[in-house]
């Protein structure tokens, strides 16, 4: 099925999130975790039940896979998956970093005049 | 690390609980899940136990929320994925049709017949209560009564009395009176009844009728000089003018007049009178219709209305400027009138508050009907189901999933139900048409009816859903049970034959149980039919014939002439050979009403002491009530000598009498009325003058000397030898060379007459005797499938106790006993359901007995005769099983 970005735009704020984790690096599903709740300042939490409906989710978009690397092997590790941002997910982060960049431009600048005018 | 940790232990219960995520995601992500849960817990055990608590109770939330969604999204999934492969269902559907034939052919029959017959009532109810009146802006239409305060009966207006309305109501856009008109069309054959509408010249306009040919009616044809003016209906312009083009300006005769037609009006109008439904035939100008007295007296009540709200206006803010003018008009003129007050409600308000009663009568019985039917479609396919049992374990042992094999039980159904359907929707016009052909009389002509889309959909739909229900619920519960053992029981096991063989009773019982309630209410329903048929009148019927003559002037100049008349009447027409004696009787004879009015007298009982006592008035000469056979109970009967001139006298009902303390005691006192008063000569028993349909709750009858009452008709009661209507010819030959001018009318045997009357009553009976019927033969059907379904899976165990010796009787009375206790606990349920609804038929219908014992006892039996018949079939078959075929077949 041929893809469309367009399709998917704007992202869900949570799909933008683990996105934007992983263009960090591969990570396994606690890191992924852990990293969006250093971002939000733990305001955006997940559990293990909505996480992999979301993985789930962005595996079937295409925008992640599994990796087979093991970036940080210790012996837990061994247990857990790594997901890895797909060159179609930068793709559309791309696209959707530059619709927020355009959307937070237009505001500024509204802001501005409307400062200005104060 | 030396055996398991607590946090071991917990991601176990973790695991336990990730089993709310359909078996695909566990097997995916669970693993992975389980570690992510690891590390929340130890980040949580670190900070106490408070927090273990709090991520225990936000992971259980949160499980629970995505592990169902999951699941939703896969079920939504898989469905969209199976729409490839349905077509091969539809014909694997067909093709099982073709191998059981009379399977499909029940179901459909089933399912036809309940949507078919509930549709069709549902039309009825639809059309006649709750559509809109067939005129343009219906809803704004509304008719004025006048009401007695405390009674709530709704009386006509004088016609004084609507003009006031009409110059003086604001609310109202135009006011129309309409009166009922009758003539007699004179043409070589003899007079010809005919019954038309006078009208006001706003009553076209008022409700949006345009002429089909010529004009309507304008203002100089009510003026008092202007030429007789007719316009005809399209279907007399068809019937008795040929459809003839130049029909506009001919001259039409009747008794009365010269009327010169002006136009016709267009096919579907019949008028807005909606008292007996007459068939109208012509519209003419109110203005020459009514008599000198009926124009100016305020007494004379007898004019309809008919009005428009004016635009913005509410029903409330019209009603209360009605009854504002009604209250003046009480106060201006209290002495030509009973207090009334007017009241203005939607048009059709007062006969769909009749029907609307009797038909949720038959919305019930309908509904019952369709849950036979549903009950008995269900039952089929659950039976169906379970036969297919092991085909479905042998699907499912190679590899076709649960959802599959429910979708595929689902189309077949499906299917069934749409044939069903279809043929339902085929058949409702048909039954609908014969519905109307016997239906209520208390449908006005101008309502038009046809099948109801909604309805039959809504029914269609009922059945559907519940037939889908019935097969996919045992399909997905079968499957339940390992394939290898359904199949290793060749679908025999124990638990799952109990299951049927309960399943299959609770829908035989529960449709016994309905069928009980239908067959109940159509035998309470002929009983009062029955006790009408059979009431006591009070009065003899058989062998009298009845006959009126309308003296006109052209025979009769004057009125005075009138009693003498009466005297070369009688003489006539008891010079017949065969006529035994005549009374004359004014103004109709029984069954008919007399003329109403209100009398007092002394010692009035309190509830009438204000207003007076409504009786009804008539004339009657000295041999009425002796051929008639009414008992005089005591004082005298009417004489000879009460003639005019004489002090005027009456004769009252012991009705009457008992309010004056007794017939002895009346007799000699005087009643007031509005004309006269009336000296009490004799007392005749109650009669039920009205006939029993519109029996009255008291006989509250005076009699006057017709000759102290001239007017120009009169009725005879004619008692004669033999059947009376071989009378009529050689009576109509003497009467026309008596008067030819005046025109004979209700010309009929009084027991043709009465019979007529319930004619009405018969359409309630017809149809719950039909809905009953087909309920019984449902019922049958339903009783039969399951029985002989049993009967065919246990026939390894009928050969095997035939082979040990067990007679044929023992086996029949095993089967049917079955059968009887499931039917009887059904009977039961029913009987009690029909005595709790029993109620609604006593609000409905008068004059019957909620626990009649004749009904109930008659519905029960016919249950069990049914019940016996559709056992003993699958239990003969079940005793001739042979012991050898039998144990072959295991």
């Amino acid at each position: 099925m041929p893809f469309n970005a367009e399709n998917h735009s704007p992202l869900k704020p949570v799909f933008f999130m683990i996105l934007l984790v992983l263009l960090d690096g591969d990570r396994h599903g606690y890191g992924i975790v852990k990293d969006i709740e250093d971002r939000t300042d733990g305001s955006m939490r997940l559990e293990p039940g909505n996480l992999y409906r979301y993985i789930k989710k962005l595996m079937e978009l295409e925008y992640v896979t599994e990796t087979d690397d093991r970036h940080a092997p210790d012996a837990e590790d061994e247990r857990r998956r790594y997901y890895a941002i797909t060159a179609l997910g930068r793709e559309v982060m791309a696209r959707e970093a530059a619709r927020m960049k355009a959307l937070a431009a237009a505001a500024q600048s509204k802001l501005r005049r409307r400062g200005s005018r104060a | 690390m030396s055996g398991r940790t607590k946090a071991d232990r917990a991601c176990d219960r973790y695991r336990a609980l990730l089993r709310v995520f359909p078996p695909e995601f566990q097997h995916r992500f669970g693993r992975s899940a389980v570690e992510l849960f690891r590390d929340r817990y130890r980040e949580a055990a670190a900070h106490g136990p408070a927090a273990v608590m709090w991520l225990w109770g936000r992971t259980v939330v949160n499980v629970a929320i995505h592990g169902g969604l999951e699941r939703t999204a896969t079920a939504w999934k898989r469905l969209l994925r199976m729409r490839t492969g349905m077509w091969g269902d539809v014909r694997a559907a067909l093709a099982g049709a073709r191998r059981a034939p009379g399977f499909a052919t029940a179901a459909i029959g089933c399912l036809a017949l309940g949507i078919a017959a509930s549709g069709a009532v549902l039309t009825l109810f639809a059309s006649a209560i709750l559509r809109p009146l067939p005129f343009p802006d219906a809803e704004r239409l509304v008719r004025i009564w006048s009401e007695d305060p405390g009674r709530e009966l709704r009386g006509e207006l004088s016609y004084p009395d609507v003009q006031d309305l009409q110059q003086s109501v604001t609310t109202l856009d135009r006011l129309a009176a309409t009166a009922r008109a009758r003539q007699y069309l004179l043409s070589v054959d003899g007079a010809r009844r005919v019954e038309g509408e006078a009208v006001t010249p706003e009553y076209f306009e008022l409700l949006g009728i345009r002429p089909y040919m010529g004009r309507l009616f304008v203002r100089d044809d009510f003026a008092g000089d202007a030429a007789a003016t007719m316009l005809l209906s399209y279907g007399t312009w068809n019937a008795y003018f040929d459809a003839d083009p130049d029909i506009i300006g001919s001259v039409v005769n009747t008794a009365d007049r010269d009327y010169t037609v002006i136009g016709v009006l267009p096919a579907g109008f019949y008028g807005t009178i909606e008292e007996d439904i007459p068939d109208l035939e012509f519209w003419v100008p109110i203005a020459h219709e009514l008599t000198a007295n009926q124009m100016v007296r305020r007494d004379i009540a007898g004019i309809w209305t008919l009005g428009r709200l004016a635009p913005g206006v509410t029903l409330e803010q019209a009603a209360s400027e009605v009854r504002a003018i009604g209250a003046r008009l009480a106060q201006a003129f209290p002495d030509t009138r009973g207090p009334y007050e007017l009241r203005i409600e939607p048009m059709g308000a007062n006969w769909r508050e009749g029907l609307r009663q009797q038909n949720y009568l038959l919305l019930i019985a309908a509904g019952l009907l369709l849950a036979v039917a549903t009950a008995n479609v269900a039952g089929l396919l659950m039976t169906r189901t379970f036969d297919r049992r092991r085909e479905l374990a042998l699907r499912a042992a190679l590899g076709a999933g649960r959802a599959r094999i429910v979708r595929q039980v689902f189309i077949e159904t499906l299917l069934l139900t749409v044939v069903g359907a279809a043929v339902g929707l085929g058949l409702a016009p048909g039954i609908l048409r014969a519905f109307l052909r016997i239906a209520p009389e208390e449908v006005p002509l101008y309502v038009s009816m046809s099948p109801d889309v909604t309805a039959l959909l809504l029914a269609a739909g009922v059945v559907t859903v519940a037939a889908l229900v019935a097969t996919a619920a045992p399909a997905a519960v079968g499957l339940r049970v390992s394939p290898g053992h359904v199949l290793r029981g060749g679908g025999r096991g124990a638990t799952s034959a109990r299951n049927e063989r309960r399943a299959g009773a609770v829908l035989v019982g529960a449709e016994v149980a309905l069928s009980t309630v239908v067959i109940v209410f159509g035998g309470l329903l002929l009983r009062s039919y029955q006790s009408m048929t059979s009431a006591d009148l009070g009065f003899r019927s058989a062998g009298i014939l009845m006959m009126a003559i309308f003296p006109t002037e052209r025979d009769v100049p004057e009125a005075q002439d009138l009693p003498a008349f009466n005297e070369r009447l009688r003489a006539t027409v008891l010079a017949e050979p065969g006529v035994e004696a005549v009374g004359l009787i004014w103004p109709a004879p029984p069954p008919s009403f007399g003329i109403q009015t209100r009398i007092f007298f002394d010692r009035m009982p309190d509830d009438v002491r204000e207003h007076g006592l409504g009786v009804d008035i008539r004339g009657a000469d000295p041999s009425f009530f002796p051929v008639m056979e009414i008992p005089l109970r005591a004082g005298r009967n009417i004489e000879d000598g009460d003639r005019q001139g004489e002090a005027p006298v009456v004769v009252v009902s012991e009705s009457v009498a008992q309010l004056m303390g007794g017939a002895e005691a009346a007799v000699g006192q005087t009643i007031e009325t509005r004309f006269a008063p009336l000296r009490i000569i004799g007392v005749v028993a109650d009669v039920v003058f009205t006939g029993p349909v519109d029996r009255r709750p008291r006989d509250l009858d005076i009699y006057l000397p017709l000759s102290q009452i001239p007017e120009r008709i009169v009725s005879m009661v004619i008692r004669t030898a033999g059947d009376p209507n071989r009378f009529i010819a050689p009576l109509r030959e003497r009467l026309v060379r008596l008067a030819p001018n005046s025109p004979l009318d209700w010309v009929s045997s009084i027991n043709t007459e009465l019979a007529d009357r319930l004619e009405g009553r018969m359409f309630y009976v017809v149809l719950l005797g039909a809905f009953a019927w087909s309920a019984l033969m449902l019922t049958a059907v339903g009783i039969f499938a399951v029985l002989a379904n049993q009967v065919a899976r246990r026939s390894g165990e009928f050969g095997v106790r035939r082979a040990l010796g067990a007679g044929q009787t023992r086996i029949i009375i095993d089967v049917m006993r079955r059968g009887i206790l499931v039917s009887g606990a059904g009977l039961l349920i029913g009987a009690v359901g029909a005595l709790v609804t029993g109620r609604l038929l006593r609000s409905a219908i008068a004059q019957i007995d909620s626990f009649d014992l004749v009904a109930f006892g008659g519905g029960a039996a016919v249950i069990i005769a049914v019940t016996l018949v559709a056992s003993y079939l699958p239990a003969a078959r079940a005793a001739r099983v042979a012991p050898v075929e039998a144990l072959r077949s295991e």
